[in-house]
This record gives C-alpha cells, structure tokens and sequence, in this order.
C-alpha cells in the first residue's frame, strides 16, 4: 500500500481522495493555485505545494510543475480526481515515466477511449450496438447520401465538438444542407476544424452510464447504472441509481456489455461506460469514461462499495476480490449537483462569498463539498459548491429526505440551485421518474409560478430584523431615575457612542 | 416603529413594537397580529406565529434582505419612512438619466460575441451581447426598450467585473 499519494486535483473531489487516504492511514499531498490558498483541501492534507496562478492552464494543468511537487514531496503515486489532468494520457505516461503510480487506467487506454473512432471500432469487435452513424470527415454528397440510410431524424455533430455545441438537428432532407453549413461553421469557429459526422438522433434518449472496476489480473466487475438524464446545456444536474427506466434484463445486457468493452481496451480502474437508451429500451454505447466521475457516491451508496478506496487498492496492486454475482444494490441514491449559479436569471454564475453556510444533515444525507462558510467562490474553476446525495430504502424515501435537506441546505451570499432542484423534487413527473434528456427544458416551460404560501411570515421577521437593526443604531434612552446604572446599560451607551 | 416592506411589486406598511419577552405585536396593513420571535445568529430568527412554528434565514445586512422561509425565497425590502423618502429624492435624481441603460459585464469574463450593432433597435429580454466566464457562456439582455448608443467593446476582448459593455437609450 502506499505511504503517500499527490492528489492533482481542487474543490470536493480533492478533499473526497484526501478522506479516503486517511481511513487508509495514507499521506495525502495537495496541490494548489495561488487563488485556492483559503480552499479546504489545502489545509486537510498533510502537506501542500502552490502550483501557480489562478488560471488552470498555468497550475492544476501544468504537468511538469506536478511531477516536481511529487519528486519533491516524494509521493508514490498520484490520484488525477476528475476533469484536469484526470484523462490526459501524457500526463499518465509522464507519471508511469518518472515511476509514479497514476491512479486510473493506463495511458494506452486512455489514448483508445479518447478517441471516438477508435471506441466506436472497439465496440463493434466486441458486438456492442453504436448509435448508428459515419465517421468525422465526410464530404458534404456523402452526408446526403447517407443520412436517409441512418434514417431521420439525425444529427450532424461537428467532429472537435463538445459540450454540445456544433450540433444540428436535420428532421426532414430538405434542412440537411443548411445544416451542415452550419455545423460546419460553428465548428470551424468554435474548434478550429470543420469536420462534421452524422449520427441517428434519439428521440428522447436516457443517458444511462455504467460504473466499472477492474483489478491488474483483469477481473472486471460492472456495479450497477446510474441515470443522468436531467441535464442542463449537457451539464448533469441530478443523477440516481438505480435508473427508473432499468428492467434486471437490460442491466444484466448493458452490464456485460460494459464489462466486454473494458476487457476488449485492458480497463484497469474504475471507469463508466456512457450509453444512450432509447424509447423501446435498445442501448447504444457512446464512450468511455477512463476517470472517476463526479456522480461516483450514488453507485457508493447503493453497492456499499468505496469506490475511491478500491482505485487506491487496485492501483497498490490489490486484487478485486469481489465476484459478481455478489455484487449488491440496496435501495435508492439521488444526487443534486449544487452550483453557484442564478436559476432565476438563465443559470448565470453567481460567484462571491459564502456569507452563510449550514449544510444539512439528518438520516441518509450526504454532503459532499469543498467549501465552508466564508469561502469565496472564485470565477476561476466551474462553479459547483457541492453535492447533496440522499439514500434511501426506495426511490420515494431517497426523494422525500433529498427535498428536505435542500429544504434545509442555507447558502448565503450567493445565487445557487438549491431552489431550482427544490423545485424539480416536487415536481409530478421526476416523482414518476419520467426522467429523459429534454426533462429540465419540459419543466422550466410546464412549472407553474407555485405561489409562495410563506410571504407573511417573510414580511414580519424582515420587519422584525429591520426593527432590531434600527434599535441597535439608536443610543438608548436615558437612565428614567437617577439610580444605579447597570452595566449593560452603560455598555450598551458605549458601544452606541462608539458605532456614530 | 413604522416600515415600508416591498415584495414584489407589492408594497406593505408594518408597524412593530416590542413587548415583554420575545413578544412583538406586528400590524400588517391595519391587520394585527401577536409574535414570538427570538434571534438565533446574525441571520437566523425562531418564529412563532399562533402556534406555527418557522425557521427564518435573513442573509446580507443590507436591503434588499434575501429572506428563505421554508424553502421559499423572498426578496424584501424594509424601510423607515425617513430611508423612504430619501429613496425617492435620489431616485428622482437619477431620472435625468432615465432610459438609459448601461450593460455591464457582472464579473472578469471575455466578450465571445455582439448580438447587436450601433444603431439598432432592442425589446426588452433582446439578448445583446454574449460573455464568457467560469466556463459558460452568458448572454446578457436588455430590461427595456431603446437603440443601442455605444458598443464599448469588441469580440474577444477580456474586461472587469462591472465593466460598461453596451449603451442603450
């Protein structure tokens, strides 16, 4: 096992790796920007190392600066967390490189499942369905001649795209030139490169994404899906497992099928295998995931499985002991993603300083979360503050508690999502778990101005608030009698004295 | 001791008086009514109202309060008669600039594109100009009508929180 593990990483995520070290009796090295001085993972790590200024580019994605911080600090190995460095081959083989061990899959791995063609092509020697579609790179006739053999609706998508942008719907032919156009130019502009390639557009597709674990012996294991269809501009918002839309069948077909894609690239590590799943439950692999994912603790409380333990395990070359069928799935995981953004004002960012800060807590509540009252959430990095996941013995218990803590979750000084995913737990469809990709757009047209029942009793402690503002700002009056003063009077004339 | 709260567009007059105890009578619009109220923190107040029992968040020392109350958010704003007043002289004031909108870039972020020219005509919620910052991407709109004066900035250019991006009159 390892006596010292570098986290390359910031925020939650950070702190996440950091507890998973100590249950483990592990030294934990971060690392950090010059804007993250006051964040949380800095101080509960055992030792921390600036790695530059506040831009990513210049710090948490400097590979070199956090290879010296690991030779320095001699940390034997290094847990990338998720985003930055985390499915950057280089960055894995500069670490296999220099000895270090890079907790995750190999760079071989990463480079396979990097690249869409080649995943795609992995898929198919392995007989997992694709969403049906071409190759980046076609001319504008070869488009037009292919696009009613995958059938319309389709969707052009430009090659160096992401995020979801240089997309194009085409329903009918007569929208395909113009539509390729434009994808073309979006991704010109936005990537630098015109490629487009075709795909079959799903007609409200589940995203629905399995989790994997494979050991050094490669015995790989599936744990279970997670459903992350609610999402906004392609950001996930709220994830759970199990999925409502799963049957034990097709969890048993994607499961293997997952588990088939992963032994066909070598997977070592925890990893996810995105697939899309349509109306009549047929499945189609997107891509894999060769990191952690940040909706990792629904798969953690509902297997009991610690997923950030077991990568520290099997990257310390422990074997998997755990066979599948023993894999277990109790109960009900719901995750809301908590971002400092306005929902009020088309989910802008809202940075600022956490004035307030009281988390909730109570049976089945966990909160993960890099920050504390007082932070200050910086416009540097993405805006979550946290993530609030509720358990429970089925979907409706996990949905009653996740509402009641948001119902508790205080976070002033900024604008966050609290009120919004409040909202979304009360909200007649998610209770039915009609949960697919056009969810949160159906429901911020369908949902209704609630009226708030609880204005009154807003006005009166406002009022009350207001008046005892105003009470201390006044001197007090004067003594009625000449007699003893007491002494909170007399502090009270002091410090009223003091404050004009 | 007399306030004017707005919520909304609805404005509300509430007088307060202390009685013994953690007890004050509120008169709400002429309605009055009994309550008991301690503080917690700086921004937490116990409210008990008839029995009904409320756990009430008021966040930021300033108006307008943020005020969370079951779940629900409320913006309220409490004045005196006197803070009132003055209110309205400086809003008077700043009548002489009355229509003319300054569009500012609400944190460091970069300009990625203009949706609208010198000259041009916009309605109120018209996206007019589209910033980049913490990874997204904002597309800030005007909040009323007028044409677009001055357009302070060009695409691509890096500016401050607060910055004046575009002028509508």
């Amino acid at each position: 096992m390892f006596s010292k593990i570098l986290i390359a990483n910031r925020g939650e995520i950070a702190l996440r790796v950091i507890r998973a070290c100590r249950e483990l009796g592990i030294r934990t090295v971060a690392v950090y920007s010059e804007a993250d001085r006051f964040a949380l993972h800095v101080r509960k790590a055992d030792e921390a190392y600036c790695v530059g200024p506040a831009p990513s580019a210049q710090s948490y994605l400097r590979v070199e600066r956090i290879l010296e911080v690991a030779r320095q600090s001699r940390a034997e190995a290094i847990h990338p967390g998720y985003g930055f460095l985390s499915e950057n081959p280089v960055f894995a083989e500069v670490c296999e490189e220099a000895g270090i061990v890079f907790i995750g899959p190999s760079s071989e791995t990463m480079r396979l499942s990097g690249s869409k063609t080649a995943s795609r092509r992995l898929a198919k020697q392995v007989g997992v369905p694709t969403v049906p579609g071409t190759d980046k790179d076609l001319t504008d006739e070869e488009i037009l001649r292919r696009a009613p053999e995958i059938g319309f609706p389709i969707l052009i998508k430009a090659a160096a795209g992401g995020g979801g942008k240089g997309m194009r719907v085409v329903r009918e032919a007569d929208e395909l030139q113009s539509a390729i156009r434009g994808a073309r130019s979006e991704g010109k502009s936005s990537f630098g490169d015109p490629a487009v390639f075709v795909e079959k557009y799903l007609v409200r597709p589940h995203h629905i994404e399995i989790q994997i674990l494979a050991d050094a012996t490669g015995h790989t294991l599936y744990l279970g899906e997670r459903e992350c269809s609610i999402q906004r501009r392609h950001q996930k918002v709220v994830e759970e497992a199990p999925s409502p839309f799963m049957t034990p069948e097709l969890r048993l077909r994607m499961g293997e099928a997952a588990v088939a894609l992963a032994r066909g690239c070598g997977y070592r590590n925890a990893g996810t295998v995105e697939f899309l799943v349509d109306a009549d439950r047929n499945f189609y692999f997107l891509e894999i995931n060769a990191r952690l994912q940040v909706e990792h603790p629904v798969t953690e409380l509902t297997t009991g499985i610690d997923l950030v333990k077991s990568q520290i395990r099997i990257a310390a070359g422990e074997p998997l002991s755990l066979r599948q069928e023993e894999v277990e799935r109790r109960g009900h995981a719901i995750e809301c993603r908590i971002y400092a953004e306005d929902p009020a004002n088309n989910f802008a960012p809202s940075p600022g300083k956490l004035i307030r800060y009281r988390p909730p807590s109570g049976p089945g509540i966990r909160n993960d979360s890099g920050v504390y009252e007082g932070y200050e959430v910086s416009i540097y990095y993405d805006p979550m503050i946290s993530k609030l996941i509720a358990w429970g013995k089925d979907r409706g218990e996990a949905i009653g508690r996740m509402r009641q803590a948001l119902g508790d979750y205080l976070i002033g000084g900024i604008k966050t999502t609290i009120p919004f995913l409040f909202e979304v737990m009360a909200d007649a469809a998610f209770l039915k778990g009609d949960v697919d990709t056009t969810f949160i757009e159906a429901f911020l047209k369908r949902k209704k101005m609630e009226e708030p029942r609880h204005r009154e009793v807003g006005l009166v402690a406002a009022a009350i608030h207001a008046y005892l503002a105003d009470k201390e700002r006044r001197p007090p009056a004067p003594a009625a009698a000449a007699g003893a003063v007491s002494p909170w009077t007399l502090a009270a004339r002091h410090d009223a004295l003091r404050r004009r | 001791m007399e306030f004017f709260a707005r919520i909304g567009d609805k404005e509300h007059r509430i007088e307060v008086t202390d009685l013994e105890g953690s007890h004050y009578r509120l008169s709400v619009d002429g309605v009055a009514r009994d309550v008991d109220c301690v503080r917690i923190s700086e921004s937490c107040y116990s409210l008990i109202l008839d029995g009904a029992s409320y756990e009430v968040d008021i966040i930021g020392g300033a108006n307008p309060y943020v005020v969370r109350v079951k779940g629900e958010v409320h913006d309220v704003e409490v004045l005196t008669e006197r803070e009132k007043r003055l209110k309205a002289v400086t809003r008077k004031a700043a009548a002489a600039q009355e229509g003319r909108q300054v569009i500012t870039a609400p944190m460091p972020s970069k300009v990625v594109r203009l949706l609208v020219a010198v000259g041009e005509q916009v309605n109120p919620g018209n996206g007019v100009i589209v910033v980049e910052a913490m990874k997204m991407e904002n597309e800030l709109r005007s909040t009323g009508a007028g044409t677009v004066r001055e357009i302070r900035v060009k695409e691509g250019e890096a500016v401050v929180g607060g910055h004046p991006l575009v002028i509508i009159e």
